[in-house]
């Protein structure tokens, strides 16, 4: 397993990314989905660490995915982790809200992606495997892009600061242009 | 949850210290990594039981203790996600209750309708049900002890 890389100062204008998602607050889409949250089966385990990593109802927090983000948000985020010579035509990223006591549950990932703080707390951030055997704290720092291995064990303890703001992108970092 | 005012010595958990057992790496729910702390059980005849329950709100408890356990944690230690039963095996309730407060460190456990995070308030019991999914992640303290008290149904 690959260890973790932490980045700080990756993000530019954190601040106004933050300030255009909070103008789009209604455009977010809700985890757990009501329905799903509805239609739990009798013998619901609100834990499964080994549950499908695209199934997210058993987790609690807000995503703006790029398809649906307006323009000028989109814009302000890649102008915040991309430069001009990179090759955007298969990069995706989402922004991430994270009201006070949500949280993501213990998981692994199927593919490689970059996680982008967007926001400072001394109690919240991210839990991840750093190592075999190795579980560590990074604190969220605005700015800061970690990358672990995608089999690496993550999750969010419910957030206790304030709202809580990440990006997520696959690959992890925008491609350079090739040539 | 009550709030109990009395704070333990820190001299009392430090006397404490030699007698902690590094808990055994065994497989968690988490395949490949397990949890990292100490544990030190402390049985009805040992004399420094009375003074970790002295800081606990005894009246708070559903019945009498009956199984007492202290963690000890390290910077950077941890427990993994269990059932909060399994840290007083066989017992028919049990509370959590840190002994010192913390801005940072404290337990993650299912309320029954969601995962809440509870910082640490040194006396105050905590009582996630027994089959509740819990866990404690990597502590940001030089050192943070706990105690789990079970007793019969």
């Amino acid at each position: 397993m690959n260890g973790i890389s932490i980045t700080p100062d990756v993000v530019r204008g954190c601040g106004e990314i933050i300030a255009m998602a909070e103008r789009y607050r209604r455009l977010f889409s809700d985890y757990p989905d009501p329905a799903a949250k509805r239609n739990r089966p009798a013998d619901w385990d609100p834990l499964n660490p080994y549950r499908d990593s695209e199934y997210e109802d058993d987790d609690r927090y807000h995503v703006l995915q790029m398809a649906q983000m307006p323009r000028d948000l989109a814009l302000t985020i890649l102008k915040g982790i991309a430069t001009p010579d990179c090759d955007l035509r298969n990069f995706y990223f989402q922004i991430n809200r994270y009201d006070i006591g949500d949280y993501i549950l213990p998981h692994r990932d199927s593919l490689q992606q970059g996680l982008y703080m967007l926001t400072d707390s001394e109690v919240d951030g991210l839990v991840v495997q750093s190592g075999p055997g190795r579980m560590e704290f990074v604190p969220d720092r605005a700015g800061t892009l970690i990358e672990h291995d995608p089999a690496a064990w993550h999750w969010v303890d419910p957030v206790r600061d304030h709202v809580r703001y990440t990006l997520v992108t696959i690959p992890a970092r925008p491609p350079a242009r090739r040539g | 949850m009550s709030t109990h005012q009395a704070l333990l010595d820190p001299a009392v958990l430090r006397a404490l210290d030699p007698s902690f057992i590094d808990l055994p790496s065994e497989e968690s729910v988490l395949e490949g990594v397990a949890s990292r702390y100490a544990v030190l059980e402390l049985g009805a005849e040992d004399p420094r039981r009375a003074a970790v329950l002295d800081v606990v709100d005894l009246a708070a408890l559903p019945g009498e203790p009956d199984v007492v356990v202290v963690r000890r944690y390290s910077r950077g230690d941890y427990a993994l996600p269990h059932r909060f039963g399994e840290e007083v095996a066989g017992a028919g309730w049990g509370v959590h209750v840190a002994l010192q407060d913390s801005l940072v460190d404290g337990l993650t456990f299912w309320d029954g309708q969601e995962f809440t995070r509870v910082l640490d308030t040194a006396g105050t019991p905590v009582r996630p049900a027994m089959d509740a999914w819990c866990w404690t992640s990597p502590v940001r303290a030089d050192v943070r002890y706990t105690v789990t008290i079970g007793g019969r149904a």
